[in-house]
């Protein structure tokens, strides 16, 4: 690492080139282990043996050849599943890390927020541990004593601030935090996840801020779980995979790309059978479910406002059968959320192969996992019960929503119609 | 040649690579993070203090416990010699020394293992930590060394000139430090074996150190190899400015040469191990 002054195009803020991370996955060695190992490998050096042997099996690559620019001005978000190795990319642009190969280059002023509140002494008054964190977070003293005033009134603990934060409610304490947080001047600022903190009005105050940055004119690299913020934050988005950049483009096209392939992991949206292993009996069986947005197919993301349809292929052996299938619909907390069948008088049916859909608008449901359980009644029995044959994973929309991002309480998510009058009252 | 940035901020035009920095970046990048060196001693300070009951007198208290201890027995039970000084004279001019030196180690050698989370959460020179951990005991020393100077008088021991050597001693004993502390720190963190070996190490060093006996003691060929030891040389030299007869000069020069060494190596093997201080801590 080292301070470089070359000049560079003006509009490029941050140069990844061809970084590498290197992790190994060996348990840590104690201090006696790593003697020994030093004392086999002079060994071996002076004996001349085994010197091609290379100790690379608990090797791996947390980042794989990644490279991108940023350009001043531009707010990009990253996502990607858990290990991807977005968090390493955090670290080794915020030089927590060192990369293990490849060079990054930032032009302007670097800010990196991985967690607020970093070196927070409980023992501490609310404002040493300003001076001491805005100190840590590289702000020069100057530039904390004249944005001091500015910090304690974002943080509304003004009448705490010379206490112990010890002495601080959890609540007040993460206010203070991100008021210092919220006011480091840079050009370029890299953000984690910390808005995934605190009560849904201090969300709001965090993102208010980041959307105020974000319009400044600064470059942001956010890292987020939170794809409804980086819908909303950000215009371009990385989607990293495996430790590689498997995406890079406008926010929609990306994050369409990478639900296609997460939504699958965390739904089961297509069921097929085949004749002999298909539930059912020799009169009546299965044959596929498919659950997929409307215009899609099964694996397609689905999300709270578009809408969806559910399918049942089965075949009946019986003419003239009276039947009836039935979904009954829970999310994760295992609440009913409905029992739907068709409205139809039931016609009955001949013998053949059937496809019955059911078709839910958007709009209806609340985000998070639906599960579809299917009900078989024949002749007015219940043949067969089928709990949580398939599932999907709604997603939260950015619609209505304003530019808050906290959790939407409820099982149901509807936009019922809704009018505001001014009424013409003394 | 290394050039380094124009501006004064080291948040500025970052340049990352997986190569290691050299020792004149390493002091480069500690002078731009100075302001956090100091509001970190002033925390450690701060914190140390703030809860105690009698505060502040614990940096006499210590060395004024010791002082009665060593000269009850070494001085007037085993009466071991010191070179025409009162015994507590010749005991407390080492022994302020000796307690900034041993304490900046042994605090630098845990700091960044106890400030894991600054470590991982957030980027600034590292050396910062070990070093802030060195200067507030340099805080105490100060405190001591008047205590020291009282203890001087009280005995009617004559203040003189020469006892301006203190300044050039504390900064080889500060080097010193550093050396062993940074060297101990970046260990520490991925061998928490360091935690358990450090008392020891300080223990075996403090007798290595003329603290309570005199280098006369030894044979006249030994002195030479003691001062490979620059804690030796220093507490020499602080003998030799209360009036005992021996040239300190060259054991001081010794422990300048060997400081600056170990100061060195110190440095290079912190900045071998940073790069994995995050993802051990």
């Amino acid at each position: 690492m080292s301070y470089d002054h070359t000049t560079f195009e003006p509009e490029v803020a941050v140069t990844v080139n061809d970084v590498w991370k290197r992790y190994s996955r060996q348990k840590r060695m104690t201090l006696s282990e790593t003697i020994t190992e030093y004392g086999r490998a002079i060994g071996k050096r002076i004996t001349g043996k085994g010197r091609s042997e290379q100790r690379d099996d608990g090797v791996f690559w947390a980042l794989k050849d990644v490279s991108f620019t940023i350009n001043r001005g531009e707010i990009v978000g990253v996502v990607g599943n858990n290990g991807a190795g977005k968090s390493t990319l955090l670290k080794i642009l915020s030089r927590i890390t060192p990369p293990s190969q490849g060079t990054v280059r930032f032009s302007g002023r670097v800010g990196s927020l991985l967690e607020v509140g970093a070196g927070f002494h409980p023992d501490l008054s609310g404002r040493e541990n300003i001076f001491l964190n805005g100190a840590i977070l590289g702000m020069s003293k100057r530039e904390i004593v004249g944005r001091m005033d500015e910090i304690i009134d974002f943080s509304g603990v003004e009448a705490f601030i010379d206490m112990p934060v010890k002495h601080y409610s959890s609540g007040m304490y993460m206010r203070l935090a991100f008021a210092v947080a919220a006011h480091l001047e840079s050009e370029i600022l890299l953000v984690d996840e910390v808005l995934a903190v605190g009560d849904a009005n201090f969300q709001r105050k965090c993102l208010d801020r980041m959307s105020n940055v974000a319009k400044s004119g600064r470059t942001i690299l956010m890292v987020s779980h939170n794809l409804t913020a980086v819908q909303s934050l950000c215009q371009r988005t990385l989607w990293f995979e495996g430790g590689q950049l498997r995406g890079d483009g406008r926010t929609a096209d990306v994050l369409n790309e990478y639900l296609k392939l997460s939504s699958g992991i965390d739904g089961i949206p297509l069921k097929t059978w085949d004749r002999s292993n298909a539930p059912g009996d020799d009169k009546f069986w299965l044959e596929r479910v498919a659950i997929y947005p409307a215009g899609g197919q099964p694996g397609d993301p689905l999300d709270i406002g578009s809408p969806f349809q559910v399918e049942v292929d089965y075949a009946n052996e019986i003419e003239d059968a009276d039947i009836n299938v039935t979904w009954t619909v829970h999310n994760a907390e295992g609440i009913l959320l409905c029992d739907i069948g068709t409205w139809d008088s039931r016609p009955t049916r001949a013998r053949g192969h059937y496809r019955e859909t059911c078709f839910f608008p958007a709009d209806l449901l609340n985000e998070g996992p639906v599960y579809f359980s299917l009900q078989v009644i024949r002749e007015h029995e219940l043949a067969y019960e089928m709990p949580r044959l398939i599932s999907c994973e709604l997603l939260d929309s950015v619609n209505g929503r304003h530019g808050w991002f906290g959790h939407w309480p409820g099982v149901f998510r509807p936009r019922f119609p809704w009018t505001i009058a001014k009424l013409d009252k003394p | 040649m290394i050039q380094f940035a124009q501006q004064h901020h080291s948040r500025l035009n970052v340049f990352i690579s997986a190569q290691r920095k050299s020792i004149a970046e390493t002091l480069y990048e500690i002078y731009l993070w100075r302001e956090l060196v100091q509001f970190l001693v002033w925390r450690d300070l701060k914190v140390r203090y703030s809860q105690t009951y009698v505060g502040l007198a614990w940096i006499v208290i210590q060395p004024l416990v010791s002082l009665i201890l060593f000269s009850g027995i070494f001085g007037k039970f085993m009466k071991i010699p010191s070179d025409g000084l009162p015994y507590p004279v010749f005991v407390v001019s080492g022994l302020v020394l000796w307690n900034f030196f041993a304490n900046g180690m042994t605090n630098a050698a845990s700091s960044l293992v106890n400030n894991a989370n600054l470590v991982t959460k957030s980027y600034f020179a590292r050396l910062a930590i070990p070093i802030a951990a060195i200067l507030s005991s340099l805080v105490d020393f100060l405190i001591a060394l008047v205590f020291a100077v009282i203890v001087v008088r009280y005995f009617q021991t004559p203040l003189s000139p020469k006892m301006l050597i203190v300044i050039p001693l504390v900064g080889v004993t500060f080097l010193a430090a550093c050396g062993a502390g940074f060297l101990l720190a970046a260990v520490n963190v991925i061998y928490r074996d360091v935690k358990h070996i450090v008392p020891f190490l300080a223990q075996a060093w403090f007798f290595a150190s003329p603290v309570i006996y005199s280098t006369n003691l030894l044979p006249p060929g030994y002195r030479m190899v003691m001062a490979l030891n620059p804690m030796a040389g220093v507490i020499e030299g602080m003998h030799w400015s209360l009036g005992t007869t021996n040239d300190p000069w060259p054991m001081i020069g010794i422990a300048a040469l060997v400081s600056v060494a170990l100061f060195a190596i110190g440095i290079l093997v912190f900045n071998r191990l940073e790069g994995r201080f995050a993802d051990v801590v």
